[in-house]
């Protein structure tokens, strides 16, 4: 689907094009190009045949359907699905029977009248940043397949790069929506901590998951994360707050806004790429004030003792009786963080709350801040090592350096691509808690001036 | 309250101190973990990432008034 979502959803809804044309198309893209990138590990084509068939008869009946009738949309595959076995990203939960109802987002979307065609490659129960999936192979960056489509949302990333869907959901825990963003050079939006009902997806770490959209224009990510908007009281995480949505706010342009870069911390160990795309975003919104948080980097190592030990406690019965079974590339890392004492954990999140009241203390000047989403473009597949400034780190744990100290407050990012030439590269806009409406605003800008565009890849079109 | 569970300038951790497979051996069983000896050198590897990657967490100081309840509201 080379289209935007809202332009098709507009051409269906004018009967220019049917819902069963745009489904058939996207089917036959999937067909031609899913191999070269193997984002969707699931296609349910016959249930996408049958809604769209729904579609198209409703429209011929009069009937007024939501705004995204008709638009092809898949979910990473740790969302339950009506009909599909939810593996997340495992073997190990192929012994699950197939959903028997949606989850949230996913209703959410199909009642927007959106048709979801099925379920995206990840990397097992969401832990890691790079999708190079054992199981179900890696997925592949359309930029150049032999590259990471980023983690763990990475088939999610893929498949809206290579114009498989318009749409597509994923989940972040400390990155995997915008790290996948970054590196695919699309839009990817993860919303604030307990503003999106997680339920029917399957959790990685539950004080730091979230779900969230991905597209390639600010319109479409805007009108798919309305439709996710609603309350639910499955996800006894998820806030009791007004659903605020944000596509009527996308023209308000810049007023008022307070935006600075973040440096310290997210000044350091990247490549020069990472640091020239935040120039390029600050540079089009007229930024030059630098702010810093000092606790970023040890938020984001507790960040990362949470997860792992959080992680660790979720999978416990299985890493007791078939840890063969797992990612060979995170279980020894889900083994280690079930042994992590409890004091370490708890000094952790004692650092979190420190942390949040930094952030929050920083908001009172600024309304956004702007850092690189990840160190580098993507990484070469089977890469185990990132090399800067002269530092060797473990590439599996250290892409999201930048992105898991802002997770670990439950801040709203919106990740745009922002790569002048070359593999694309993303930068993060984050905002207070419960902004999105203004990091959408500066989207909007950005892709409006030709900073923030994205594109289906090369010889996807 | 403001009292310092960890002070400034001092560690919590003696970082050398610590036999990442010593630890990993003697404390996999306390979760119900039974491990072959080459699963357990690789964990003792993975946890030594652990070290790693807390020591900026484990090296700041804490308040005990900052809330340590796992479940995060922003």
């Amino acid at each position: 689907m080379t289209e935007t979502a809202l332009a098709l959803a507009a051409a269906i809804r004018r009967r220019q094009i049917s819902a069963v044309d745009v489904t058939e198309a996207a089917l036959s893209r999937i067909a031609a190009h899913n191999p070269k990138v193997n984002a969707f590990t699931t296609v349910t084509a016959e249930a996408a045949r049958r809604d769209a068939v729904a579609v198209d008869t409703a429209l011929a009946s009069g009937q007024t359907l939501g705004p995204l009738a008709g638009v092809p949309f898949a979910a990473k595959n740790l969302f339950d699905i009506t009909g599909v076995v939810t593996i997340a990203g495992s073997v190990i939960e192929q012994r699950r029977a197939p959903a028997t109802q949606d989850a949230f987002g996913v209703a959410r979307l199909r009642a927007a009248g959106a048709i979801c065609l099925g379920a995206l490659n990840m990397d097992e129960y969401a832990y890691g940043f790079t999708t190079e999936n054992s199981h179900y192979g890696p997925a592949r960056n359309p930029h150049d397949v032999t590259r990471t489509a980023g983690g763990s949302s990475g088939g999610s990333g893929a498949a809206v790069a290579a114009g498989l869907v318009p749409i597509t959901l994923g989940t972040d825990t400390n990155g995997s929506i915008r790290v996948p963003a970054s590196v695919d050079g699309i839009f990817g939006l993860k919303p604030t901590y307990g503003r999106l009902s997680r339920a029917g997806a399957v959790l990685f770490i539950p004080s730091l998951d979230h779900i969230g959209p991905f597209a390639r224009t600010v319109a479409d990510l805007a009108a798919a994360y309305d439709a996710l908007l609603g309350h639910d009281p499955a996800d006894p995480a998820q806030a009791d707050r007004p659903l605020e949505p944000v596509s009527g706010a996308l023209d308000r342009g810049l007023d008022g806004l307070r935006i600075a870069r973040l440096g310290g911390h997210f000044a350091k160990l990247g490549l020069p790429e990472a640091y020239r795309a935040v120039d390029t975003v600050a540079d089009a919104l007229d930024v030059s004030a630098e702010v810093d948080l000092p606790g970023a980097a040890s938020a984001r190592s507790a960040a990362y003792l949470i997860t792992a030990a959080e992680g660790a406690q979720l999978r416990l019965p299985d890493l007791r009786t078939q840890p063969e079974r797992f990612e060979p590339h995170s279980v020894d890392r889900l083994l280690a963080g079930g042994l992590i004492p409890a004091q370490w954990v708890l000094h952790a999140q004692r650092l979190r709350a420190m942390f949040r009241a930094e952030v929050a203390a920083l908001f009172a000047h600024w309304d956004i801040l702007i850092a690189p989403a990840t160190p580098s473009c993507a990484t070469v597949l089977g890469q185990d090592v990132l090399e800067v400034d002269g530092v060797s780190l473990p590439l599996r744990p250290s892409f999201g350096m930048y992105t898991q100290p802002i997770s670990c407050v439950g801040l709203p990012v919106l990740a745009v691509p922002a790569a002048k030439q070359g593999l694309p590269i993303g930068v993060q806009l984050i905002g207070a808690p419960w902004t999105e409406a203004k990091l959408f605003r500066a989207a909007a800008v950005l892709e409006a001036q030709g900073v923030c565009i994205s594109r289906v890849a090369a010889g996807f079109g | 309250m403001t009292h310092r569970l960890t002070e400034q300038g001092r560690k919590m951790i003696d970082y050398e101190k610590i036999d990442p497979l010593a630890y990993v051996t003697a404390a996999a069983p306390l979760i119900g973990l039974n491990l072959s000896e080459d699963r357990l050198k690789e964990v003792a590897e993975a946890f030594a990432l652990v070290i790693r990657m807390a020591k900026p967490a484990l090296d700041a100081p804490v308040t005990l008034d900052a809330e340590p309840a796992p479940v995060f509201r922003a």
